[in-house]
């Protein structure tokens, strides 16, 4: 009587007990970082409510929203011209069999180099300006995002695009019933590894540079030794970086969803 | 047509009779016909690298080299800093965080990884944590390093680590937890030891997604290092690049920053063909 009663206890709380130990681990770092922060206060890591205080004041006084626009706007647009050339290259890559084989090694070997080494040059020539941070963005995602891509065109079904020719559908119809949902959750695959990169791009361009959108925040922060005002700015990177992966990830199910 | 020839060929080199005799033939058609064909792999290689510094020739002569000095003069510019002793000793300093963090990471990480990969409860609650430090941008935290650490190398050095950690560790935790689990099971049933299973079976599976994971890892921890030197730590290749761009020295600008490519491309490439040499190994070592 006592064990099966146990028992049934038992079970549901080691149960809730695996779901929940992210949240546990969550706040278990959370609280051994306030305890270190408030009983040995070491410079680099203020307390919470610091950081929270910071984050509100800058989100009440509008350079939180300011900065993100900025910054986001670069983003955007340096991504859309990644888009157009990545969408370029990579059919190029699939126009032919020796051309794929001679330049994806290639590619694939430029994808070791050090992008962020190149920011300065294009400081160099551009200027502390937004065009810099915009070909820095170019330059980050433009190799992953292009290989990802030729991936996705060879994945094209041919027996089943066919097979539609033969039962005499058009152009359009082949495009948006065939091509587009067989290739589309490899572009989104693509496109949320080129975001990743993308926004790496961004940041390290605007720290370097210093004077535009987070990038001067975040070093404006620094230059004044206000740690938890740092603190704050990260905190704020990296949710914005989570929100737009986690959206592309949702898009990609969505996609292949579409695709079944 | 001779593909067609090939595909005979290699069947008259199955049979035991008159092989001597037909064998010398079709197969050197077909041998090349794989020569032409890299042969032309080549050459498209070559055309592209060639219409590359061809165009920054011309970008260089065009703007009259005040923002973009020529490719000859990049070069000249670099074999020039290598003499007068400007290149190398900026190379070793920047790559002595290198050489600590990058070892200390792939240690740690493989260490991480190899537990996350195994234990399904600490991973369920840890290696999130992973999965957000390899979307977030790292040079965000480089403010807090240089408070925590200082102008230092160990600042340096835990650049790299931060940069190069969470791709071992979630590497490692992929390679470990694929290795197929019925062998595995079969080697316990059959009464191995935890340690025999990982050196017979998880080991040598889990080995070239483990070598892949390093080669990222070390692109990336090159970024580490170059990036902190840009931002905040004026040391090293970074200090120089700097420093040049603040002297409005086009040519060794373009210099430096080719010593970085360089040595980017050199590490990876030099990575690849260890990585290849050892899983041949491997290979040949299941086989026999």
């Amino acid at each position: 009587m006592a064990d099966s009663h146990v028992a049934t206890r038992a079970i549901p709380l080691s149960r809730w007990l695996t779901t929940l130990s992210p949240v546990i681990t969550f706040v278990a770092v959370l609280a051994v970082w306030q305890l270190v922060a408030v009983t040995i206060r070491p410079g680099w890591l203020p307390p919470l409510n610091d950081i929270f205080s910071q984050m509100w004041s800058h989100v009440a006084d509008g350079s939180f929203v300011a900065a993100g626009v900025s910054t986001l706007g670069t983003l955007v647009i340096g991504l859309l011209i990644t888009m157009a050339i990545a969408a370029v290259l990579a059919l190029l890559l699939g126009l032919s069999d020796l051309i794929d084989e001679a330049l994806t090694t290639i590619l694939g070997g430029l994808m070791a180099v050090p992008t962020v080494a190149l920011i300065p040059i294009f400081i160099f020539i551009w200027g502390l300006s937004e065009t810099s941070v915009v070909v820095s963005v170019v330059s980050f995602a433009l190799l992953p995002l292009t290989l990802q891509w030729a991936t996705a065109l060879r994945e094209v079904p041919d027996p089943l695009a066919e097979m539609s020719r033969s039962f005499g559908a058009n152009r359009f119809q082949l495009a948006w019933t065939i091509y587009l949902p067989s290739v589309a959750p490899l572009l989104l695959t693509g496109l949320r590894v080129a975001i990743v990169q993308a926004i790496k791009g961004v940041i390290s361009a605007e720290v370097i540079i210093g004077t535009i959108g987070i990038g001067k925040l975040l070093i404006v922060e620094s230059s004044t030794f206000d740690i938890a005002g740092v603190w704050a700015v990260i905190v704020l990177i990296i949710i914005a970086s989570l929100i737009s992966y986690a959206v592309l990830m949702w898009l990609e199910t969505r996609a292949s969803r579409w695709a079944d | 047509m001779t593909a067609s020839s090939s595909v005979q060929a290699t069947g008259t080199v199955q049979a035991p009779a008159d092989t001597k005799d037909v064998a010398g033939g079709p197969p050197s058609g077909r041998i090349a016909a794989q020569a032409r064909r890299k042969a032309s792999v080549w050459a498209v290689r070559i055309v592209f690298i060639a219409a590359i510094l061809g165009v920054w020739q011309w970008l260089g002569i065009r703007d009259g080299g005040l923002f973009v000095p020529t490719f000859t003069d990049t070069v000249t510019a670099l074999i020039e800093q290598a003499r007068n002793g400007i290149l190398w000793p900026a190379v070793w300093v920047s790559n002595q965080s290198l050489l600590i963090g990058f070892p200390v990471a792939i240690v740690l990480g493989l260490l991480v990884g190899f537990v996350l990969g195994r234990r399904r409860g600490v991973d369920r609650a840890t290696s999130y944590w992973l999965d957000i430090a390899l979307v977030v941008p790292m040079v965000a935290l480089v403010p807090v390093i240089i408070v925590a650490f200082g102008l230092t190398l160990t600042a340096r050095v835990v650049a790299v680590f931060l940069f190069t950690f969470p791709v071992v560790a979630l590497n490692a935790r992929a390679a470990v937890r694929v290795p197929s689990a019925q062998l595995e099971e079969m080697a316990v049933a059959f009464g191995a030891s935890p340690l025999q299973v990982w050196r017979t079976i998880i080991l040598p599976g889990a080995a070239a997604p483990l070598f892949t994971g390093t080669r990222i890892a070390l692109s990336r921890a090159i970024s580490g290092m170059i990036v902190i030197e840009l931002t905040l730590i004026p040391a090293g290749l970074g200090g120089t690049i700097i420093k040049y761009t603040s002297q409005f020295s086009a040519p060794n600008l373009y210099a430096m920053t080719l010593a970085v490519v360089l040595e980017g491309l050199i590490l990876v490439g030099l990575a690849t063909w260890l990585e290849r040499a050892v899983i041949r190994r491997l290979k040949g070592v299941s086989r026999g």
